[in-house]
């Protein structure tokens, strides 16, 4: 919580552990000058370091704390928004938020595509680890495991909220407005400079009515009623009700990623999604399709075994600790039996933080 | 199509809430297949599903359905092509379709009883134990072996997903056990000959094995189109290449130990289609890509091991993969302890 708008003064728990209440005390705007206070102390004041998650588990962070950072700038979900691509739209901001985290923690990495590292020492970074590949090359967890961080208490951070805290430590005035990437089906590509907390109904004039809006990427995006100022970007996907073939299901559809038959049955490289999730949910049968796609060393199929069973000591021995959602996000894509994976995994570990599991 | 919708939505406002309402959502499925749109992350979804795997896996089996029809047609005695094959859909396609209607009753009435989705499982069931029965079993006889796998093999587990052996095999290992003298050819029908796929005679030549023109299981007979649809299946990721490859490697190797014919072995008997079409089973195959090895290599020793020395049956596949099927969660039990210890010297060190 920002100072400004209240301080957790305790935390009631009960027999279990369980948080019961949570008191929050309110804040007085008018003892906190930001203008006098450093950099960080100053984002620490307007709440701005909401943005940094603490690993495990992509919990709000104590500030005092100060850990290690992992600013991720590689962006490789569908339509995330690029972090190189905005900074060329701000980047006296961005330079100013890096300079001051960097400043002020212990040790900060930043990861970014292969081929812009020399983008990025423009802009003063140092640690500069470049990563190559697709999704989901670009997940926080995959540099963590890189690094061997895995199992620390770490923070991370996207490059492209780096903007907006630059845009704070510029003016000392909390930002009104946001950069964020729209792209998606049916609507002019590119970066726009859009009020926090605008309606849906306002954005929507930038699209036709009939797709829906996603705030976030395509994978672990979700729907609102207005702009949150943590969302980096908005997709237009196609979602109108098309009528499917008669006995559909019959005729024979590849994966995504059975790339060896786009060649040999000359299979359009070009992919039109909309929100049809093909399918329903079904018991899970293990094909280990969820192992191609996860670069961690995770038993994808016994993890969420595990989950569905709610054995939560189980799935901590299986490395829940090491993932958050996103990681699981291409799993779920490709699940045969569309299980809610994600919500399964954010789900066990609220359980754990809740202290289910000691 | 508009036509259909409206029936089924009128059908569902009647009886939505109903007891018949899984054998109505399923009929949907099947007709119009599913239009559910994704509401929360992920929005976006591949076009694969569990239905679409089984259906190209029938796709993939339906080429040896046609050749035991026509091969069946074939040895009862017909000459021209088309009576070859109608005479053979007399024989074939009532056992396929007792195996059908019998193993879809038992799968919706669970359904209904457990409130819950319809499984497309038994679509692959009920064609596979079709498939595994020579041609003139009595069709009493398919609907109780199919009402065993799927009653006593799938469904008190749980259904779908929960059964520790494949249904269709330990349907067959149902019939085999109380009346082997159907199951192993020991009984002359008028119309053609019944018996497993040949493996005690040495009538057939090895390139008619090959192709598959003898008397034997509907569709265990042809291996040239048993290794065809079995690549196709492991290419586009529903059978494991782990666990067909170490079968027959391990099978080789037994065969050449024990001083076999290793072609007249692999070309003979059911273990090609055991192995491509049953033992890769995803249910009841180990996750573990350790496990599968091991698994494999279990499957091939162990049916070469009982055509060598058990004289009294000697088509061992079938006994070799439930033998593995059962063992499987033992050895993804032992990786997986394994994989943890690691974790654990990993985070330690």
């Amino acid at each position: 919580v920002a100072i400004q708008s209240g301080l957790v003064s305790e935390i009631v728990r009960d027999c279990y552990g369980k948080p019961k209440q949570i008191v929050i005390k309110k804040g007085d705007a008018s003892s906190v000058n930001i203008h006098t206070l450093n950099d960080y102390d100053a984002l620490v004041a307007v709440g701005l370091l909401s943005f940094i998650k603490e690993r495990p588990y992509n919990m709000a962070i104590n500030p005092e704390d100060k850990r290690k950072l992992v600013i991720n700038a590689m962006n490789s979900a569908p339509n995330q928004a690029d972090a190189k691509a905005l900074c060329k739209q701000c980047f006296r901001q961005m330079q100013l938020a890096y300079r001051c985290l960097k400043d002020s923690l212990p040790e900060v990495y930043f990861f970014c595509k292969a081929g812009e590292r020399i983008f990025w020492e423009h802009l003063g970074v140092e640690n500069i680890i470049e990563v190559s590949g697709g999704h989901p090359a670009g997940n926080a967890s995959v540099h963590l495991a890189a690094l061997g961080m895995e199992n620390e208490q770490v923070w991370t951070l996207r490059a492209v909220h780096l903007a907006m805290m630059g845009d704070f430590l510029e003016h000392r005035q909390l930002p009104s407005h946001r950069w964020v990437s729209v792209t998606g089906h049916d609507v002019e590509d590119g970066f726009y400079y859009l009020p926090i907390g605008c309606n849906t109904n306002e954005l929507k004039k930038l699209c036709c009515e009939n797709n829906l809006m996603v705030f976030g990427d395509l994978l672990t995006g979700r729907v609102g009623n207005a702009l949150a100022s943590d969302c980096a970007e908005i997709v237009f996907i196609r979602n109108e009700e098309k009528g499917l073939p008669l006995c559909s299901w019959l005729t024979p559809r590849f994966s995504v990623y059975a790339k060896f038959l786009n060649p040999i049955l000359k299979l359009s490289k070009k992919v039109n999604f909309s929100t049809q999730v093909h399918g329903g949910e079904r018991a899970m049968v293990f094909n280990n399709i969820y192992d191609k796609v996860m670069p961690l060393d995770i038993k994808m199929d016994f993890l969420v075994r595990a989950l569905l069973k709610k054995d939560l000591s189980e799935a901590l021995s299986l490395g829940l600790s090491e993932i958050v959602p996103e990681d699981v996000a291409l799993c779920e894509f490709l699940c045969p039996s569309k299980l809610p994976l994600q919500q399964l995994v954010k789900d066990a570990q609220l359980r754990i933080v809740l202290g289910e599991v000691r | 199509m508009k036509w259909f919708k409206v029936v089924f939505e009128k059908l569902n406002n009647r009886f939505g809430n109903s007891i018949i309402s899984p054998i109505l959502r399923a009929a949907e499925g099947f007709f119009l297949g599913e239009s559910n749109k994704s509401l929360e992350g992920p929005f976006i979804y591949d076009k694969v599903d569990l239905k679409r795997l089984m259906s190209i896996l029938i796709i993939a089996l339906l080429p040896l359905l046609v050749f035991g029809v026509w091969n069946n047609g074939r040895l009862s005695g017909e000459d021209a092509l088309l009576l070859q094959f109608l005479s053979g859909s007399k024989i074939v396609l009532p056992i396929v379709f007792v195996s059908y209607l019998v193993g879809g009753f038992w799968e919706v009435l669970f359904a209904i009883i457990r409130k819950h989705e319809i499984s497309e499982g038994f679509l692959i069931t009920g064609l596979v134990f079709a498939l595994t029965l020579p041609p003139t079993t009595p069709l009493w006889m398919v609907a109780l072996g199919i009402t065993f796998g799927v009653v006593i093999g799938k469904e008190v587990f749980g259904g779908t997903g929960k059964n520790i052996v494949n249904p269709a095999l330990i349907g067959r290992l149902f019939l085999f056990l109380s009346y082997p003298a159907y199951m192993t050819g020991e009984v002359w029908s008028v119309d053609v000959t019944t018996s497993a796929t040949p493996l005690v005679s040495n009538a057939a030549t090895l390139r008619e094995l090959f192709i598959g023109t003898v008397a034997g299981s509907i569709g265990e007979t042809s291996k040239i189109l048993i290794i065809i649809s079995g690549l196709v299946i492991i290419l586009l990721h529903i059978a494991s290449a782990r666990i067909v490859f170490s079968s027959i490697i391990s099978f080789v190797l037994s065969a050449y130990f024990l001083g076999e014919n290793i072609l007249w072995q692999l070309c003979s008997g059911g273990f090609l289609f055991g192995v491509f079409f049953m033992a890769t089973d995803p249910v009841t195959a180990p996750l573990d890509s350790k496990s599968k090895i091991i698994y494999g290599v279990g499957i091939g020793f162990i049916t070469m091991f009982i055509r060598k020395f058990n004289l009294a049956y000697q088509e061992g596949v079938m006994l070799a993969i439930i033998l593995m099927n059962l063992l499987s969660p033992l050895l993804d039990y032992i990786s997986l302890e394994m994989y943890k210890m690691r974790r654990k010297n990993a985070k330690v060190s």
